[in-house]
């Protein structure tokens, strides 16, 4: 607002996060002049606003109001005009040789890991999930920040390798995880409202390294499926900076967060187009989609009204993804709902939201689970982009270990029934 | 300008209340940015350089 327009802004953020923004607009040269009310701000009385208003910062101990004022009215000082922007240090690219159960704790101790034993990144193991792409190992991917405004750290291929080594991942899996990374978005980033984050296969590539999109798809019952998502996190904490109370701020957390619904969308028995050629891919192309959001309900079923529904009930914050089961989506296009997008133009055009206006491209489905029953799950999360995986695969196809591992798969009925012994 | 935390429309609204009782020259409007707090209101900055001789921003938190 000032630099661009030239209005005096006065931002005001609660005490809880001054050290935050403060930090946070250091690193984007901006020395801005914040006023800090107390915390909460939510669910208070009007008293206590009132109190809020008219007592003190408490972090500076001046009167808030008189703050806000000067914010807005006194000139800009040498400092203000000429910020000094604070680089934050490097790591290592390489640790000193050590023990395994050293290096085990060096890695959970510097924050480096989601709390679980890692497959520690050594040298030939790096070397070994390189092979998973044709891509030079120092080409930049991308960049990210879990606050999405701080000094967001590039990582390269080789940085996206090591990461994909700890959570246990084989080469075949490097081409999904370098596209989760090139899409740039941390699967936690900060937000006192603990986000979910969910992420969906599409294209050959999810039947090739053995992804589930069936009977417990978003469950601990698949390798690819887990160590993939896992790679996301451990990527998020790792480049996104991610230090609980510091960076990260989701006040009590999200257990969705150590794989992130990692899942394959079930385009076989899907009546509907894939999620990903209705965002204008080919049906050959293999994707990635990612969603965000904080909210996860995981059993409901019915029809179009359902739906209407849930999303009248649930407060949805401007956006909803329904993750629904093959046979759901069935009855949903018996019901007359060929296309997912006319289903999302209906559920907008009746939510009734008074808060925030409902947008037919902010609901969104995808079709995953193994027809055991037609249930949806509901969430608030907003689609956000699908990025390319074949970009990523060698010119020779999907680098698959000679005997592949696989967790003990789930064999669909032959037949509506699914008498035993068929 | 309320970004849409919960709370910042009553704080808000306080804090305009603190202007009228101690700044009474100085006209406020509280205003609810559109969508949500995280995605950015392009039609919006035009309209405050337009109409705004100052913002207070939040709350954040």
């Amino acid at each position: 607002m000032e630099g661009e327009y030239g209005v005096p802004t006065a931002p005001m953020v609660t005490a809880r996060f001054a050290d935050y923004v403060i930090r946070d607009g250091h690193s984007h040269g901006m020395n801005l002049r914040w006023s800090f009310p107390p915390y909460p701000v939510a669910w208070v009385s009007r008293e206590i606003l009132r109190e809020y208003v008219h007592g003190d910062d408490p972090v500076t101990g001046v009167k808030l109001m008189a703050e806000v004022v000067d914010a807005l009215t006194q000139p800009l000082t040498e400092a203000e005009k000429n910020p000094e922007i604070p680089v934050r240090p490097q790591r290592p690219r390489l640790l000193d040789p050590d023990l395994g159960a050293n290096l085990q704790r060096r890695f959970l101790e510097n924050g480096w890991t989601d709390g679980l034993p890692i497959v520690l990144p050594t040298e030939e193991r790096v070397a070994e999930m390189l092979t998973g792409t044709d891509h030079d190992p120092q080409e930049v991917v991308g960049m990210m920040s879990v606050t999405t405004h701080e000094e967001q750290k590039t990582y390269t291929v080789e940085k996206v390798a090591v990461n994909a080594v700890m959570a246990g991942a084989r080469p075949e899996h490097l081409p999904v995880i370098l596209a989760i990374a090139s899409t740039k978005h941390p699967s936690i980033p900060s937000s006192t409202g603990s986000y979910g984050s969910m992420v969906v296969v599409n294209g050959p590539v999810a039947e090739t390294i053995g992804m589930n999109s069936g009977v417990g798809a978003m469950g601990p019952f698949n390798y690819a499926n887990s160590v993939v998502g896992r790679a996301w996190t451990l990527m998020s904490i790792n480049f996104g900076d991610a230090r609980p109370g510091d960076t990260f701020m989701a006040t009590i957390g999200n257990g969705l967060s150590f794989t992130n619904q990692c899942c394959a969308e079930n385009e076989d028995k899907s009546p509907w187009e894939p999620f990903h050629v209705r965002q204008g891919f080919k049906a050959s192309d293999s994707t990635v989609s990612i969603f965000r959001g904080w909210n996860v309900s995981t059993l409901g079923m019915g029809g179009a009204d359902a739906l209407l529904q849930k999303i009248r009930s649930s407060g949805m914050m401007g956006s909803s993804t329904f993750v629904v089961d093959p046979l759901a989506a069935k009855s949903l296009k018996d019901e007359g709902w060929n296309d997912p997008g006319k289903l999302s133009e209906y559920l907008a055009e009746n939510m009734g939201s008074s808060f925030f206006k409902p947008n037919p491209e902010g609901i969104n489905f995808v079709v995953v689970g193994g027809e055991t029953n037609p249930i949806w799950q509901s969430t608030d999360y907003t689609y956000y982009t699908t990025a390319s995986v074949d970009k990523w695969i060698p010119e020779g196809g999907i680098k698959l270990d000679e005997k592949p591992l696989r967790m003990p798969a789930y064999h669909p009925c032959e037949d509506e029934y699914c008498i035993l012994g068929r | 300008m309320d970004v849409g935390f919960a709370g910042s429309r009553e704080f808000f609204e306080e804090v305009q209340k603190w202007f009228q009782e101690n700044m009474p020259s100085v006209k406020t409007v509280v205003h609810i940015k559109s969508g949500n707090a995280f995605v950015d209101s392009p039609e919006l900055w035009p309209e405050l350089k337009k109409k705004a001789d100052g913002v207070v921003f939040g709350v954040g938190g």
